[in-house]
């Protein structure tokens, strides 16, 4: 109760704030066009974008992005649906339904179910968001260094061995980014590490940079690559039309399904690592088994489109809990937004719910971290409604002006933009440089199966990691073993290894079944 | 094969088996790299786990898990598995990948030697010229019209440093767009 009276301030807060209230409606737009452009993600989006954000006040800056994150989620359905190309990986379930509709003139008709579905389940799971993170967050409070590693640890071997297609690979790619965040001065000692004796990397590397190579230029490199093979978007699907139209019994006749795959989404988005991608395919494969028609599914039916776009968009608020509540990112969008916290001066975890948490702007106004958290809450309600409208009417045209966009000008715009975006977080050619060689870097971990994801997750977790690990064991009598006598962090690493182990299981028994066939 | 899912040591390599060679031995050379580095670090602590231990224990571990790749790779080397149209570099555009890091190598260049608008034009253009146009007239258009624009939003609008070239300082190019910056 305490939490919806605290939701009603943030919408007051909200409102009260135009910039925050235009940059959110903003975001909705800006989400479903990145998201619709085939190759690109919110990702993307948020990498390009975040330099702007240090320009404005806590509120606009978080809202833009978390926006961003769900309208980008929602805009990857347009490229499944119309162009039969992903735009999301959480989008790759409804291709499957999606573009046999379209293509046998139903476009407007597959747009709609994806928009309402996507808008249930956005709206599902933030809910659970909303009410599940005050709850968790009066337990996390307590916690200490010792249990902010095991915390982090497990973080670690979960989104490694959980976010690839390799368990190997995974955990590579989270210990590489480790490595590179451990580049700079050491914040105890002070002393310089892993600088390679350059004076430019004292400070460190910066995330910006990292996510636009990343995320941004080695989807570029991997464009320019398609558009030398011509296979680009197979646009012009949504110009032809035959009972084009979605029915309100229908939409009713979806809503079981949808609550059923939003829930499944919820809990696959609060486990770290486990996102969108995930759940879309998790909820197609479970609604699939439960359906009468299973046999038409995969030819253009509307639950085949409902049941994954309601599971991906669910993972986006539930993703945000371990953030909030713990500060660990559990998705690349919660690494980004730590980030913009920080940049803030708001420390991420369980403190963030207290009221006594001040935060002061630069413009001299003053609000509790918590109103601050419920007024994104507030955003992200209004950011779901925007993308909604603005899907259910405007999909179909902002799919068919980005068909009518020739690659081979918008590239070049994105090209120029993320090069932009790489000097502007600290004004430095070294970041340009740095952005240049992580998109060599992630173009590579792309074609050999590693996991960008994890790469930059462990990047943002691994100098919290690292300075509770040193904390616990400066207040420990017993050495390493307060992480197994503490039954909190105990029960953390026991997760994990659990996780490894059910996922190494699990492979074998692939293989072998491949083997087998 | 001597047994399911074994080869003879004879047996042909296929082409994830060679790849996966090739990225365990970028990752233990990355390992090294960043191992040697971490030795280097200055340990002096008053903890019982200074500021090198943890970078030397990654490094180590990627050293390891870098060999358990190359290994896992050598025991299944003629295993196929089905998933492998997106995997490697076999139907890489190599021409298409250094056209673009070159791109952005001369755009950086560019940037530290004669500042952001003109870099910006010149990558402008190279970019139009990377993704496929053949037209100088929308090459040289569609650059000038870039760097105008990314001078207006970013040193304009943002207010971003505007750098001066290290050997030639154009400024007064960028000065006309953005007086102020």
């Amino acid at each position: 109760m305490e939490a919806f009276s605290d939701l009603i301030g943030g919408f007051g807060m909200l409102f009260g704030d135009p910039q925050a209230i235009f940059f959110t409606l903003l975001a909705a737009f800006v989400g479903i066009v990145f998201g619709a452009l085939p190759g690109l993600t919110a990702s993307a989006a948020i990498a390009m974008l975040l330099p702007l954000s240090f320009y404005l006040g806590p509120l606009p800056a978080l809202a833009f992005l978390y926006v961003i994150g769900k309208s980008g989620r929602y805009g990857g359905s347009i490229a499944a649906i119309l162009f039969n190309t992903p735009g999301t990986a959480a989008s790759a379930a409804t291709m499957q339904d999606g573009y046999p509709m379209a293509k046998r003139g139903q476009p407007n008709r597959a747009l709609r179910t994806a928009t309402v579905a996507s808008v249930f389940g956005d709206y599902i799971g933030e809910i659970i968001l909303i009410f599940g993170a005050v709850w968790i967050a009066q337990y996390t409070r307590t916690f200490g260094p010792t249990e902010y590693f095991a915390i982090y640890l497990m973080a670690f071997i979960v989104i490694g061995s959980v976010v690839g297609k390799s368990i190997t690979k995974g955990i590579l790619s989270t210990i590489f980014g480790a490595l590179v965040a451990l580049i700079g001065t050491d914040v105890i000692t002070n002393a310089p590490r892993l600088t390679f004796g350059t004076q430019d990397l004292r400070d460190g590397l910066s995330l910006v940079p990292l996510l636009i190579g990343v995320f941004v230029i080695s989807e570029i490199i991997i464009q320019a690559e398609r558009m030398a093979k011509g296979s680009l978007v197979d646009a012009g699907l949504a110009d032809q039309h035959k009972n084009d139209h979605l029915s309100f019994a229908e939409v009713r006749r979806l809503v079981p399904m949808m609550f059923r795959s939003s829930i499944m989404g919820s809990f696959i988005g609060m486990m770290p690592g486990l996102g969108s991608s995930v759940a879309c395919f998790v909820a197609y494969g479970e609604e699939k088994r439960r359906a009468k028609n299973s046999e038409e599914w995969g030819t253009g039916v509307i639950e085949g489109i409902a049941a994954p776009e309601s599971a991906n968009n669910a993972v986006s608020g539930p993703s945000m809990i371990p953030l909030l509540t713990l500060g660990v990112p559990g998705s690349t969008v919660a690494a980004v937004l730590i980030g913009v916290f920080l940049i803030h001066g708001i420390q991420v975890g369980p403190l963030l719910f207290s009221d006594s948490n001040m935060i002061i702007t630069d413009t001299g106004d003053f609000f509790s971290s918590r109103e601050l958290i419920f007024a994104l809450f507030a955003a992200g309600l209004v950011g779901i409604a925007a993308y909604g409208i603005l899907g259910f009417w405007g999909g179909p045209l902002i799919g068919k002006t980005i068909a009518r966009i020739p690659a081979k000008y918008l590239y070049p715009i994105i090209f120029l933009t993320a090069v932009a975006a790489s000097y502007s977080s600290r004004a430095s050619i070294v970041d340009v440089g740095i952005a240049l060689l992580f998109g060599l870097v992630g173009y590579a971990m792309r074609r050999t199966e590693f996991a960008p994801a994890a790469f930059i997750i462990a990047f943002v977790l691994a100098r919290p990691m690292e300075e509770s690990f040193r904390q616990a064991l400066l207040l420990s009598d017993d050495g390493a073993l307060i992480f197994l006598r503490e039954p909190v962090a105990g029960s953390f690493l026991a997760v994990a290894l659990l996780v490894v182990a059910l996922r190494i299981i699990g492979q074998r028994r692939q293989r072998k079944r491949a083997m087998a066939s | 094969m001597t047994r399911a899912g074994q080869a003879s040591p004879l047996a042909p390599m296929t082409y994830r088996t060679r790849i996966d060679i090739g990225v365990a031995v970028v990752v233990i050379a990355i390992g090294i790299v960043f191992g040697i580095e971490a030795l280097r670090i200055n340990p002096a602590s008053h903890e019982a786990v200074g500021p090198r231990s943890v970078p030397v224990f990654l490094a180590l571990l990627m050293i390891v898990l870098g060999a358990g790749i190359g290994l896992s790779a050598l025991a299944n080397r003629t295993v196929e598995t089905a998933d492998t149209d997106d995997f490697g570099f076999r139907d890489s555009d190599l021409k298409r990948v250094f056209a673009v890091i070159g791109a952005g190598i001369v755009y950086t260049a560019a940037f530290w030697a004669v500042g952001y608008l003109t870099a910006t034009v010149l990558a402008g253009g190279l970019a139009l010229w990377v993704f496929g146009v053949r037209s100088p007239l929308v090459i040289i258009l569609g650059a000038i019209a870039a760097g105008i624009a990314y001078q207006f939003i970013f040193m304009g609008l943002m207010g971003l440093l505007d750098p001066r070239g290290e050997l030639l300082d154009l400024r007064w190019l960028s000065r006309l767009i953005t007086p102020g910056s």
